[in-house]
């Protein structure tokens, strides 16, 4: 009975760590990238926008704090926003995508830029732009370049 | 009296459709800036160095835009918007309406870096330049306004804040449309067509 007890008790006591381990550490594991594009540009331009749709699976919210590219010089999150018919565009300090949500990077919203870029890019060329996570996980997005 | 009542009937029956009759086509759109149905003239420098006089231009529509080449979201996309528009217009209507793109970046932007930018969106389209003052002017003219914004922990250095807005000008020189980034391409396709359909009879 006492072994039983230990047993069952080992037993929980190993599920309860991997609930509550398990997505501490690595949430770049919960989260799924779609539809990440690159606004082609002409070859005098050296910047653009990156955009995708981030979907966490997570029950924890994902936080992307910076963004970087080999391709650029420097890379940064904006957000555009509009008001009485005026585009304004900031830096953004991260990005929030909420436990089992998606945030999308689209025109007009959120956007990765690219500045200062090393070489030109072209359609149908792949861009890899690393995320960084508050939680020190980072993942690699590959990002197709396109017009819209 | 019973008379009376039917013309009331017939005179109501006739005004009440009418009351609540609009013509959708010519809606100003809800944010117009209050520059519509006035012709106006501007002087700048175009891309290959030319004076460029708006009044030029009678006979065409021209579509206006205040940007610059550096902007990564929203010129770009307004371009690829005309580049859709200009498509579905077809080869017949492409000399007929002209992208005027008035940079706001004259720093930046020179003619050479201009004309590059526009013809890589396959648009009939010109860039303009000028000093700060005469690209201001215009600006102003057109009640659009932009700011520049100087942000040192920015790699860009500044970015700016400006008018979204492409002002659609008719062949008389008169602002009769502004569209907004959420206007599509199909119903900007639409307004054109029908300013220019509705010249015929005049030119006929």
């Amino acid at each position: 009975m006492k072994i039983k007890n230990l047993l069952c008790s080992i037993v929980a006591l190993t599920v309860a760590f991997f609930l509550t381990y398990a997505h501490a550490g690595d949430l770049s594991k919960d989260i799924f990238i779609s539809n990440a594009w690159v606004q082609a540009m002409p070859p005098s331009q050296t910047n653009t926008a990156v955009y995708m749709v981030i979907t966490n699976n997570s029950p924890k919210e994902a936080v992307i704090v910076s963004a970087s590219s080999d391709i650029a010089g420097a890379t940064e999150i904006h957000q555009m926003s509009e008001m009485n018919g005026m585009m304004n565009m900031a830096m953004a300090a991260d990005l929030h995508i909420p436990a089992q949500g998606k945030l999308t990077l689209q025109p007009g919203g959120f956007h990765i830029m690219l500045i200062d870029l090393k070489k030109p890019i072209n359609k149908g060329d792949t861009v890899p732009v690393t995320l960084h996570f508050q939680d020190g996980s980072s993942m690699i997005v590959k990002a197709n370049v396109r017009g819209q | 009296m019973a008379n009376k009542i039917i013309i009331l009937i017939l005179f109501l029956g006739f005004c009440i459709p009418w009351a609540g009759c609009e013509s959708q086509e010519n809606k100003p759109a809800e944010t117009d800036l209050g520059v519509l149905n006035s012709q106006r003239d501007f002087t700048l420098h175009d891309q290959d160095g030319n004076i460029f006089h708006l009044k030029d231009h009678r006979g065409q529509i021209v579509l206006l835009f205040f940007g610059y080449t550096s902007c990564p979201d929203v010129c770009p996309t307004a371009l690829s918007k005309l580049a859709r528009v200009y498509t579905l217009l077809g080869p017949a209507m492409r000399q007929k309406v002209l992208t005027v793109f008035v940079t706001i970046d004259p720093e930046r932007d020179t003619a050479a870096k201009l004309k590059d930018y526009l013809q890589y969106f396959s648009i009939n389209a010109i860039g303009l330049t000028g000093s700060k003052q005469e690209i201001d002017a215009v600006v102003d003219s057109y009640k659009a306004v932009y700011e520049k914004v100087v942000t040192n922990s920015s790699a860009l250095g500044y970015m700016f804040d400006h008018t979204d807005s492409l002002y659609l000008i008719d062949t008389q020189g008169k602002t009769s449309r502004l569209f907004h980034p959420d206007d599509k391409a199909l119903d900007i396709v639409q307004i054109i067509k029908d300013q220019e359909h509705s010249l015929w009879p005049k030119l006929n």
